[in-house]
């Protein structure tokens, strides 16, 4: 093979780096495990070190290979295609609707963060009608809500606890 | 068989509720094998959280229902769009959209339902029959024999999926060090825990997989994906076929039977292998005969639509008996036996016969369901098609967030979800399989748990793991499976130059 024709994937070289460190990570943590007098022949620590090592090794071929030049298929779409160019702010707009919604549903609950998660993800994905969108968006919410809270008899927060109960209980929902 | 069990599991699941579970579980397994984007692993984990509330029987009996229709369902999508619902429908999207251009949609669809209905009997037949002999043989496994069977699922599931073997084991790999995090169970060191108190617990599976595949899915096609429109055959009446499309239908069904069971005991990887094999061995044989491969064959779909759901089937074996998941779905299926606190494996049979054989009969009357909801309606299964795929992803991502905030109503939970999806993401767009990463996490804890009991056995020697003939034939197995298909690559690569 030519020098020319190499190219190193860039984002493979970051993602593999991540595998790797993680692979450190494990033997550092392993290493510096306090090991109680109470485990007999095989303690915590001997398993964590073969997944540790099996990992260390897999990483540093699969580095060694991205250095080469090897490079992985992305995989497919169900019902449409891989593009080549990235879509960053829908990704944006996904990524930020689950941040806002872990940040904020048990603030002001789980029927309004509901609905923006829904209109943020389905935006991004490619609804058109805007109104249309957040009708789905609401009502969708609210069958959730209502099915796992009622039906399932699970929580989920209806938010405003600090206006509700200012000594900060949950509520009965 | 246990005949008596058998039958006394039979009347159980004639129950009301468990019937009204046995068909929601249908309706839906159907639902999320048309509709693109779900699978049966992402359906089942989506609900994981009706666990904390309904009764263990009706609750596995419509994860099972929802495992089978998946399967029926994945083939409407393949045969009226060119695009597979499901990634066991991949061969039959080949020749099944071609019968539907040509007008002969319900012939197609006809005989993959059929098809289906026939494989998923003698299949669930052979369940019934094979699992507690193999639960029985179980029973007398030693830690070492069941810590190589897991070592062999690791090694072929790594080895057959995805695009190199280092890729999947590094998927393994990662998967197993997720596995770690938490207090171990037998001395409560910390391990991959940094301080974090809410780590201790490690990671909840049910969040685990359903950020892998709803938010990991979600993010990569909002980042890479183009949702084109596709262009769609429809459909309506009553799938039905004639004289000629039965006589060349029978055969590409009990074949593809054969070749879809077995493959499903053993970890193969989920249902890819087997529809590709049957698909390839019904074009071999029409060779002789009239051969229409290519211009819509029906022993193109009749063969790969048995497959998959004898496949599907199979994996149940492993899972009951032995308490061993051989694809994603089965993985998550394990997940749901444990948030009940039951485990399958050797001593199911024994400690939950009830449980059991009634939910081996409800798939016995899910399948004959889903023969009777998918002939005549078909039509309107069709029809959910039409839902635009923003509505539908909007949707998946709100029951993901529901399904990791409701298990313990912490928003940590949540945060975990982001970041796992992230993660899902990047496997995506490197090529790196996903189901290894989950086997690794749910079967990771359980194969130390047998290694470090086997080594209690023998006072720390390492010999004891090779021991035993059984243990010793699985990774000389393991070993063939990971070497042969490179030595026969190399073989080939040697002849042609």
């Amino acid at each position: 093979m030519q020098k020319a024709e190499k190219q190193i994937a860039k984002g493979e070289l970051v993602f593999t780096s991540f595998l790797f460190a993680t692979s450190v990570v494990v033997l550092v943590d392993t290493n510096n495990m306090i090991e109680s007098n109470a485990v007999g022949f095989v303690g915590p620590k001997v398993f964590a070190f073969m997944v540790g090592i099996l990992m260390f090794v897999l990483s540093s071929i699969q580095l060694v290979a991205v250095f080469r030049g090897s490079r992985g298929e992305p995989e497919g779409i169900e019902a449409g295609t891989v593009s080549q160019k990235t879509n960053w702010k829908a990704f944006a707009l996904v990524l930020g609707g689950l941040v806002a919604y872990a940040t904020l549903v048990e603030v002001v609950g789980f029927l309004i963060m509901g609905p923006v998660l829904y209109f943020a993800v389905a935006k991004a994905i490619g609804a058109k009608n805007n109104f249309l969108t957040a009708a789905v968006a609401v009502i969708i919410s609210a069958v959730v809500f209502f099915g796992f809270t009622q039906g399932l008899q699970l929580y989920l927060p209806l938010g405003f606890d600090f206006i509700f109960d200012p000594a900060g209980g949950e509520s009965n929902w | 068989m246990d005949f008596a069990n058998f039958l006394a599991g039979f009347s159980q699941s004639l129950t009301l509720t468990n019937l009204m579970f046995g068909l929601l579980g249908t309706i839906l397994g159907t639902m999320v094998g048309v509709l693109p984007g779900i699978g049966p692993a992402l359906a089942i984990s989506l609900l994981l959280p009706v666990t904390l509330t309904v009764d263990p029987t009706a609750a596995l009996i419509m994860f099972g229902a929802i495992y089978y229709g998946a399967m029926y369902g994945g083939s409407t999508t393949s045969i009226l769009l060119n695009a597979p619902g499901e990634s066991g429908s991949v061969m039959t999207t080949l020749e099944g959209n071609k019968m539907a251009r040509r007008g002969r949609a319900g012939a197609a669809l006809a005989t993959s339902a059929i098809g289906s209905f026939i494989a998923g009997a003698i299949a669930t037949g052979i369940v019934a029959a094979a699992s507690p002999a193999i639960a029985w043989i179980g029973i007398r496994m030693t830690p070492a024999d069941f810590f190589a069977m897991m070592v062999l699922a690791f090694g072929t599931v790594g080895a057959v999926m995805g695009q190199s073997i280092v890729r999947g084991l590094l998927s393994l790999s990662l998967g197993l060090s997720i596995g770690l995090i938490g207090l171990d169970l037998q001395t409560g060191s910390s391990r991959l825990v940094f301080d974090v108190p809410r780590l201790t617990d490690g990671i909840e599976t049910v969040v685990l997989v359903v950020s892998l595949f709803a938010l990991g899915e979600v993010l990569y096609v909002s980042l890479f994906g183009q949702l084109g429109k596709i262009d769609k055959n429809t459909f309506k009446g009553f799938a039905w076929m004639n004289k000629s499309d039965w006589r060349r239908s029978w055969g590409p069904w009990l074949r593809g039977t054969a070749i879809g069971f077995p493959t499903g005991v053993v970890p193969a990887g989920g249902s890819e292998l087997p529809t590709f094999l049957s698909y390839s061995l019904e074009k071999r044989l029409a060779k002789k005969k009239h051969d229409e491969f290519g211009k819509g064959a029906i022993e193109g779909v009749a063969g790969p639509e048995a497959a998959n759901n004898a496949n599907a089937a199979g994996a149940m074996v492993p899972l009951l008996a032995l308490g061993l998941p051989t694809s994603a779905t089965a993985a998550v299926l394990l997940t749901a036996f444990q948030q009940f606190d039951v485990q399958p494996g050797p001593l199911l049979f024994n400690n939950e016969p009830m449980l059991v054989w009634t939910l081996i009969a409800s798939l016995f009357i899910g399948n004959l369901l889903l023969l009777v909801l998918n002939l005549p309606l078909v039509g309107l299964w069709a029809k959910m098609l039409m839902i635009p795929a923003p509505y539908l992803y909007g949707g998946i991502v709100m029951f993901a967030m529901v399904g990791a905030y409701v298990l313990n109503s912490e928003t940590f939970d949540i945060w975990v979800a982001i970041v796992i999806g992230i993660i899902g993401l990047l496997f995506r767009r490197y090529g790196y399989p996903i189901t290894p990463l989950i086997l690794g996490v749910i079967l990771g804890p359980m194969a130390e748990q047998e290694f470090r009991r086997a080594l209690q056995g023998s006072a720390g020697d390492p010999g004891i793991l090779i021991e035993t003939p059984f243990s010793a034939t699985l990774y000389v197995l393991l070993a063939m499976v990971v070497i042969l298909p490179r030595l026969y690559k190399f073989w080939k690569s040697k002849q042609s130059s």
